[in-house]
């Protein structure tokens, strides 16, 4: 019998928190220390961090939205380079060369875009877009990534040797107000905090 | 409010309220059953809840596991919604399996 009033004490906590996180703004609060401000500033690059394919190799909704956010920044005339990240699927070909071959289409000097395609970690992409910046003795990039995504990645970018200014791809957190837009942000709030905790855990930020 | 926002739950409200009655007028279920239903229900979260946590830190665990020896896997494989139907699932079943092993529960069938 302890076990099950364990269990139901569990799934009333769990139904309770389930039911406060859809029907009030708790979980848009709670993403606000994740969140950087943007900080749109003449730079050297625009960096557009990965976001991974689907399994025909085109461009996930989340990577779609960077990078047409990355397109729009740089004909702003933001930066003269526009640096796009993403390795390959299984059978497919790399997230980079995707973005790049439409970024093209959309009017973006071939010249202009540079790929980092051997990357699988937010780590990974600051450590070769330093590499790839440094030869060309520049340092300050214009971050472009998801919001919860943007303190992790600014510190890990920054702790690379780069000046970053912020240019977060979405307002979902202050936007998400149906139920599943809460609970989509629940888990994207509880997966980027994660991240966040083991990057400082394992001291790269 | 808007209607859009509302309308879901207008139906579930309906359609249970429907279901209460139709249960109590034609079916005579007895109205007393159901809070002891609920409760089984909320058991059935908690336990989905305990799957839902060993799953996680298996899942974690695996990951680093497969990095180490094999070949990079993203953390991100662990964050599909179908991890928590599959944890629902796995709850709902021990979690019934547990009641109707328990001594209480036996009796003619």
């Amino acid at each position: 019998m302890k076990w099950n009033q364990a269990m139901l004490a569990l799934g009333t906590a769990t139904l309770l928190v389930l039911a406060v996180t859809i029907f009030t703004p708790i979980v848009n609060v709670a993403s606000r220390p994740m969140l950087v401000r943007t900080d749109l500033q003449p730079s050297d690059a625009i960096v557009v961090l990965g976001a991974g394919l689907l399994r025909d190799g085109s461009l996930s909704m989340e990577s779609t939205q960077r990078l047409v956010y990355g397109i729009r920044l740089y004909r702003l005339g933001l930066a003269p380079l526009l640096i796009l990240s993403g390795p390959a699927g299984p059978g497919t070909v790399p997230e980079s060369s995707v973005r790049a071959k439409i970024a093209t289409e959309l009017g973006i000097p071939p010249l202009a875009i540079l790929e980092i395609i051997h990357v699988n970690t937010t780590r990974d992409e600051a450590r070769e877009t330093t590499l790839l910046l440094q030869s060309r003795k520049i340092q300050h990039v214009l971050l472009i990534t998801e919001s919860l995504h943007m303190l992790r990645s600014k510190l890990v970018f920054e702790a690379a040797g780069l000046t970053v200014s912020p240019a977060p791809s979405d307002d979902f957190p202050e936007i998400a107000s149906t139920a599943e837009q809460r609970l989509l942000l629940l888990r994207n709030l509880l997966m980027h905090s994660a991240g966040f905790l083991y990057y400082r855990l394992a001291g790269f930020i | 409010m808007q209607l859009e926002l509302v309308f879901e739950y207008l139906l579930v409200a309906t359609t249970s309220a429907i279901a209460f009655w139709f249960a109590v007028r034609k079916l005579t279920l007895r109205p007393g059953v159901l809070q002891r239903a609920f409760r089984e229900l909320l058991e059935c979260v908690g336990a989905s809840l305990v799957f839902f946590i060993i799953n996680a830190v298996l899942g974690l665990v695996g990951v680093f596991l497969i990095r180490g020896v094999w070949r990079f896997l993203g953390l991100y494989v662990l964050t599909g919604f179908m991890l928590v139907v599959f944890s629902l699932a796995q709850g709902f079943l021990f979690q019934m399996w547990w009641r109707l092993s328990s001594p209480e529960q036996d009796g003619p069938v």
